[in-house]
């Protein structure tokens, strides 16, 4: 019960104050982890519904903090306000919350990262990167719930309490107030949980998400999906992730794996929804993608695609992508690649009008006069492109 | 000794970080003359080795960032992050590239944490040359709205541009028919 404080697991942009001894950390994890499956099952919320401490408590100061900040942000553009999407998650949460879902409010933060986070008064926030990592509506409740066991376990209390008397607090708090959201990323880190209450809600979070009928078998595919990608990175901003603040070894998925099957089975019918998950992300892909190409991490982004070729998601859009990550990694071969995978994208229903723009520039920088055909058609099927003024000064230019 | 070291500490505070007035008409930097019908104040603080920046009443309300010709395969401005590197200039890019390359690095000054929309790039004159000009709008990341323009060219294998920047909040239109005046009759040294 008591005050809870923020569940912070964002990214580490700026100084990636990750933590100095990982090899340390997973030793810490794998003993906590070990320790806390015997507690399996016995997990309870630990306040009522509802419950708002006293304005005059220690608590209640960090409450209307944080209160604060949630105002902010309710104005900021970092959040997306597609009604659909926000409802679908909003509704997700409410079956994995349960009672507890009126007094939980999600935003939706456009940054390509993977993260997810929860605040002391009910502020939950999921970055747009997380939906695109998450393949089905029951990983996206193992999230929502790993959230929500720290948030009902009131952990963030013991954490707060540990350091307010620190710097770490402070640093946090100011970076919040003053600095604006896109800060937090620099602070974040400081507030992550301890490696026992990572277990916590890893297994509280299992029951939580099994109860709102998804298959806990979903949380240790997620995890080495993340993972597996996370090997694959290969950016300058190292650890831009989940792992930044939470434990990254093998030894997590293998608790999650060894917990579903001792206590949930395999057989039993429950819900994925992938075909649901997919028809609420697709219309949002084109734009959480373009902002995860942007970070220039083509590891990172080419798993991502193939992982999302293998969804089922529009060939047309995947090969889009991939034509401009090869276009902007501009590696030998990398411009010809480029070049054959805008013309795949293009022969395929469903291209996005930029598959011809973009393989249009190319060629006009290659000084080759069909570019011309591609830009004219893209002004064809997109006569107000905002950008329409360039694109006839290149055909001009060709001409 | 102690009255030495408040001295020498005196003298070298009072060395760094001021600004130098640009009075108004014409003005040049390293590479660039421009007109100006106002007066400006030239930052001590260089965001590369081939930049100037003038502002009126503080960098973070107003900023015009002069780019001094920068060479094939170098950055417009210097890193600030080891983790996130300036995208580099190439002679061969095309305007929308060059948005591109501009957009990015001022996004990589406030290490990735800003969005920035660039619209309406369009051909212009870069004085006696011919150059392209786009708005950017973005939010900073004290949340300030932020509306700017930019004008660029490359000659001789070389980029030069000018990067007016303000806050959306009465600065832009403050000076924006001053910065106009200054691009239409820039030059290149």
């Amino acid at each position: 019960m008591k005050l809870i404080l923020p569940s912070i697991i964002l990214v580490i942009i700026l100084n990636p104050v990750v933590n100095a001894n990982d090899d340390q950390d997973d030793t810490d994890f794998i003993e906590a982890s070990r320790l806390e499956a015997k507690n399996f099952g016995t997990y309870e919320p630990t306040f009522e519904p509802g419950y708002r401490p006293e304005i005059s408590s220690d608590a209640g100061g960090f409450w209307y903090k944080v209160d604060k900040i949630e105002e902010r942000l309710k104005h900021s553009p970092v959040v997306i306000r597609d009604p659909i999407l926000n409802n679908y998650v909003e509704e997700l949460t409410c079956k994995v919350a349960g009672i507890y879902c009126p007094h939980i409010r999600v935003y939706i933060i456009d940054s390509p990262h993977f993260n997810a986070s929860m605040f002391p008064n009910g502020m939950m926030h999921i970055w747009s990167g997380l939906l695109l990592r998450v393949q089905n509506e029951a990983q996206l409740s193992a999230v929502l719930a790993h959230e929500i066991a720290h948030f009902l376990l009131s952990h963030q209390i013991t954490q707060w309490r540990k350091l307010r008397n620190g710097a770490a607090v402070a640093t946090f708090m100011d970076a919040f107030l003053t600095a604006g959201f896109a800060t937090l990323a620099v602070a974040g880190n400081t507030m992550s949980f301890s490696r026992l209450q990572e277990a916590q809600a890893d297994f509280y979070g299992l029951e939580l998400m099994e109860k709102a009928g998804y298959s806990p078998h979903e949380a240790h595919v997620l995890w080495q999906q993340i993972i597996n990608e996370s090997n694959n990175d290969d950016s300058k901003a190292k650890r831009s992730d989940f792992f930044a603040s939470h434990p990254k070894n093998e030894q997590r998925v293998n608790e999650l794996l060894d917990l579903s099957k001792k206590h949930f089975s395999e057989k039993k019918d429950y819900q994925l929804n992938k075909a649901q998950y997919i028809d609420v992300i697709a219309p949002h892909y084109l734009a959480f993608m373009d902002e995860q190409i942007k970070l220039q991490d083509f590891g990172r982004t080419e798993f991502l695609l193939k992982s999302h070729r293998s969804l089922g998601l529009p060939k047309s859009i995947i090969d889009y992508f991939r034509a401009k990550m090869h276009a902007l990694r501009k590696n030998d071969g990398d411009l010809e690649q480029a070049i054959i995978l805008y013309k795949n994208s293009i022969i395929e229903k469903d291209t996005p009008p930029q598959a011809y723009r973009d393989l249009g520039f190319l060629l006009t920088k290659k000084k080759d006069p069909i570019a011309t055909e591609y830009l004219q058609t893209y002004l064809r099927i997109n006569p107000e492109a905002p950008d329409k003024t360039i694109v006839n000064f290149y055909i001009k230019m060709l001409n | 000794m102690k009255t030495l070291y408040i001295i020498t500490l005196i003298v070298l505070l009072s060395g760094c970080g001021q600004y130098t007035l640009v009075p108004a008409g014409n003005a040049k930097t390293t590479a660039i003359s421009v007109d100006t019908p106002i007066a400006w104040n030239q930052s001590p603080f260089t965001l590369g080795p081939s930049t100037t920046v003038w502002t009126a009443d503080g960098e973070t309300l107003n900023r015009v960032i002069f780019i001094n010709g920068v060479e094939d395969g170098l950055a417009v401005f210097k890193n600030t992050s080891q983790d996130i590197t300036m995208p580099l200039f190439d002679k061969s890019m095309l305007p929308h590239e060059i948005e591109e390359l501009i957009i990015s690095s001022i996004d990589n000054l406030s290490q990735g944490q800003v969005k920035i929309d660039a619209t309406n790039l369009r051909p212009a004159n870069f004085g006696t040359l011919d150059g392209f000009r786009f708005d950017l709008e973005y939010f900073t990341v004290n949340g300030l709205l932020t509306r700017g323009s930019a004008l660029a060219t490359i000659n001789d294998g070389k980029l030069y541009a000018i990067i007016f920047n303000a806050a959306s909040l009465h600065y832009y239109e403050k000076y924006s028919q001053e910065v106009e005046k200054m691009f239409s009759s820039i030059s290149i040294i």
